[in-house]
């Protein structure tokens, strides 16, 4: 039967994390949208993408007790329904943002008010967004004191534009609410003068003293989109579709922890059905060097 | 015509062994004696590739000789000499070799292009078959036809190009090297693309991915050109030939929508029928439906929910 596999299942033991997730013949594979792939070659006896949710959480040292809402998550939004983004920030620290991408309403399940009720117990999700705005998706982001907590305070609401696929995020929390990024899909092949002319224009990256290659990546640049973002306090690319190699240089490049590095060499034979997201955000310090103050990548749970 | 090329390395032996018939490689990096064991890193070393390449010669073993000139930050101007150093050696063929990863090595195109080109038409003069490798094509004039074609098999690749999706001559060119791109930047204002006409082949993935989604169809499979898994539905294109095609639909099965057939799990309906009607398309589309009929065992679902067990208690 599909996925019943132990390893696909289970929760792991005490002490112990079970970081490789065997593929199943009924997986769906989604990038960050939540748009459906083809996988890149037979996923048979391969890796679930949410073995490096699984590994960047031990990488991390996040006790496999707090994996607890993550897998409630899954519960309630089911196998592959929901993205998950692993962010790093300057220092180090890291978090991870799960995303609910259901635009057409297909799931009754899938809403922020529903994940706020079904959640309860599992994780207290304080700022309440009512399933009459017209988002397209709902995320939050969890830390280590987050999830020990098993409270999330801040959730962001995504509206979709009209005519072009983009949105605009705001940030709901128990007392208010904040507009916070905007971004705008392209396909690289086909809309690279619009990459280009949101690159060179930024109130955050001086241009005049950064080169266009430090924040549009020939490493990858082959991919199947591409998004630029527009933050309060930096601006951001997101490159989709990206081969498990050049997941690896990223890892390497923002120089993500060793354990979780080595995790994706070693397993990167059963990574290769896959393709991953990642986000870099930029701004230019006070020194005129480009700075990288968070990076991310992505994969469905 | 020589079929076949061995390289010789007279570091590590000159080639003893080898196929008498087949063409010899070396490494060519400098004019003179001293530039060339400089590069090369071996005080002597030219003199070493004379002498193997002499003794080849000797005992019969060189049908033909063909020399790779790595092109570096400080040959350029040398490359026409080595052209001259390479006839000397009887090379029928002189490969120029722009560095890939090595940016430290690396010139700009600025400087590079003029002197390779300088070179290619010093070989021309020679009667030495020129050629060249990891150059962009567009900014090589009339002796693209000299630039041999790079396949980037690397991952991540070894090569980008803004222009890629868009130039005519993107078959053959990888672009730039992507150390390249980080020492000198994207070159957008100096590479010159070929506008091209046909679209860029796009990597979709293979339907055959979806294994067990695919044996559901039973011989219909093989039509299958894309498969498509989403939220509520499994999609598959299905090319019939001659301009035929459609697209099946599998959703969870209902007692009421309305669908072509039912089968244990899936609700089957078809659309976007091309270059098929009536009783043709209803062969066809029946055919496939009882094929699914008969093959689901209920082993494959669209609920995303059923494989995962409760959380026990906290």
């Amino acid at each position: 039967m599909p996925g019943d596999s132990s390893d696909a299942t289970a929760l792991a033991p005490a002490g112990a994390r079970t970081l490789r997730i065997p593929t199943a013949p009924a997986d769906r594979y989604f990038d960050y949208c939540l748009q459906p792939y083809a996988p890149r070659c037979d996923p048979r006896g391969k890796l679930r993408g949410e073995s490096l949710l699984w590994s960047s959480l031990d990488a991390a040292g996040v006790p496999v007790a707090d994996d607890r809402p993550f897998r409630a998550v899954q519960r309630v939004a089911g196998r592959d329904m929901t993205v998950f983004g692993v962010k790093q920030q300057e220092g180090g620290a890291m978090s991870w943002e799960l995303y609910f991408y259901d635009p057409d309403r297909e799931d009754p399940r899938v809403t922020a008010a529903n994940l706020r009720r079904e959640l309860q117990g599992e994780l207290e999700i304080v700022p309440e967004v009512a399933d009459s705005i017209g988002y397209f998706m709902v995320s939050f982001e969890l830390d280590a004191a987050a999830l020990a907590a098993r409270r999330v305070d801040e959730v962001d609401v995504y509206l979709p534009m009209y005519g072009f696929q983009g949105g605009v995020s705001y940030k709901f929390t128990a007392t208010g609410r904040d507009l916070r990024n905007t971004y705008r899909f392209h396909d690289p092949r086909a809309e690279l003068e619009a990459i280009v002319h949101q690159l060179e224009r930024s109130v955050f990256v001086d241009m005049a003293r950064t080169d266009l290659a430090a924040v549009l990546l020939p490493e990858l640049l082959d991919c199947a989109k591409i998004c630029v973002a527009r933050k309060r306090f930096a601006d951001a690319i997101y490159y989709s579709g990206l081969s498990v190699g050049q997941l690896l240089w990223f890892l390497r490049r923002f120089a993500y922890p060793a354990a979780l590095v080595d995790f994706v060499e070693e397993q990167r034979g059963d990574l290769e059905h896959l393709r991953f997201d990642v986000g870099i955000d930029h701004r230019t310090g006070p020194d005129g060097r480009l700075v990288v103050p968070k990076t991310s990548y992505y994969s469905t749970l | 015509m020589i079929a076949a090329w061995r390289r010789l390395d007279p570091e590590a032996g000159s080639g003893e062994g080898c196929d008498p018939a087949a063409g010899v490689v070396v490494a060519l990096h400098g004019e003179t004696a001293a530039r060339h064991d400089r590069a090369v890193g071996r005080p002597g070393a030219f003199a070493r590739l004379a002498a193997a390449i002499a003794d080849l010669r000797t005992a019969g073993r060189l049908p033909a000789l063909a020399c790779e000139v790595s092109i570096r930050a400080d040959n350029l101007d040398a490359l026409p000499r080595i052209v001259g150093v390479a006839k000397r050696l009887g090379a029928e063929r002189c490969t120029f070799i722009a560095p890939v990863t090595d940016a430290a090595v690396m010139a700009s195109l600025d400087a590079t292009i003029p002197a390779v080109r300088e070179a290619l038409a010093r070989s021309r003069e020679l009667d030495i078959d020129g050629r060249i490798r990891h150059l962009p094509a567009c900014l090589l004039g009339d002796d693209a036809e000299a630039l041999e074609a790079t396949c980037d098999a690397s991952d991540p690749p070894a090569f980008a190009c803004l222009f890629a999706s868009r130039c005519a001559l993107s078959e053959r060119c990888a672009g730039l090297p992507t150390a390249y791109v980080h020492r000198f930047g994207w070159e957008r204002n100096r590479l010159q693309p070929v506008l091209r006409e046909a679209p860029w082949p796009r990597e979709d993935g293979s339907p055959a991915a979806f294994a067990a989604w695919l044996a559901l169809l039973g011989p219909a499979a093989s039509r299958v050109t894309a498969v498509e898994l989403d939220r509520l539905a499994a999609r598959y294109r299905v090319d019939l030939g001659r301009g035929r095609s459609l697209v099946l639909e599998l959703s969870p099965r209902t007692a009421d929508r309305p669908a072509l057939a039912r089968s244990r799990t899936f609700d089957i309906r078809y659309t976007k029928a091309t270059g098929l009607g009536g009783p043709a398309l209803a062969r066809v589309v029946e055919a496939i439906a009882a094929a699914i009929v008969a093959r689901d065992d209920g082993s494959l679902d669209l609920d995303p929910r059923r494989v995962l067990p409760p959380l026990p208690p906290a």
